[in-house]
């Protein structure tokens, strides 16, 4: 079962004991700030989890792989994610 | 970015949480997570992305400083997707 906005929300209420609206309201804002973070183009750097970054792409030739078709794939901000040592060993 | 950042806006968007709940909440959603794939099971936040695990077939390496041929067996890696939102707000 994947682990979701609504479990996390669970998870947290139990554990602490915190009206599930403030819960929610952690839980947004941890995923809020992360993403905020890498709008503004910064490095979001977790502890046992790993690094998210974003990478800017050049744009490059492509294809369509259903026509053949060539064209041009544009220049882009993508989110890599690395995972940290200890997430990588424990897996 | 580190945690110690987040932690810092953290406490600024949740005043009405007490620092060391909002700071026992971030620890635990960072375990949480973890805890999710190393079970084999993947984080799915809207609007966010998604991570996940990708099994890496096992391959014939190398060792490049002595060129011993070495087995390197299959394992698991974490994939993270971006959400179309995410990947937008970075364009």
């Amino acid at each position: 079962m994947s682990l979701t906005k609504a479990k996390l929300v669970d998870y947290l209420h139990k554990k602490m004991g915190l009206p599930k609206k403030d819960c929610l309201q952690i839980v947004e804002t941890f995923f809020e700030e992360i993403m905020l973070a890498l709008e503004r183009g910064e490095e979001v750097k977790l502890p046992g989890l790993g690094n998210f970054s974003v990478v800017h792409k050049k744009s490059r030739p492509g294809r369509n792989p259903r026509t053949g078709e060539a064209h041009t794939i544009s220049e882009r901000n993508v989110v890599s994610f690395k995972a940290g040592r200890k997430l990588r060993k424990s897996l | 970015m580190k945690k110690s950042d987040l932690l810092e806006n953290f406490k600024k968007k949740l005043s009405h949480i007490s620092k060391t709940d909002s700071i026992t909440s971030f620890e635990l959603i960072l375990k949480a997570i973890v805890e999710s794939l190393e079970k084999g099971d993947r984080l799915e936040v809207r609007g966010f992305g998604s991570l996940s695990t990708r099994t890496r077939k096992p391959v014939r390496g190398r060792n490049p400083q002595s060129g011993e041929a070495i087995e390197l067996s299959e394992r698991k890696v974490p994939y993270f997707r971006a959400s179309k939102e995410l990947n937008q707000k970075l364009n």
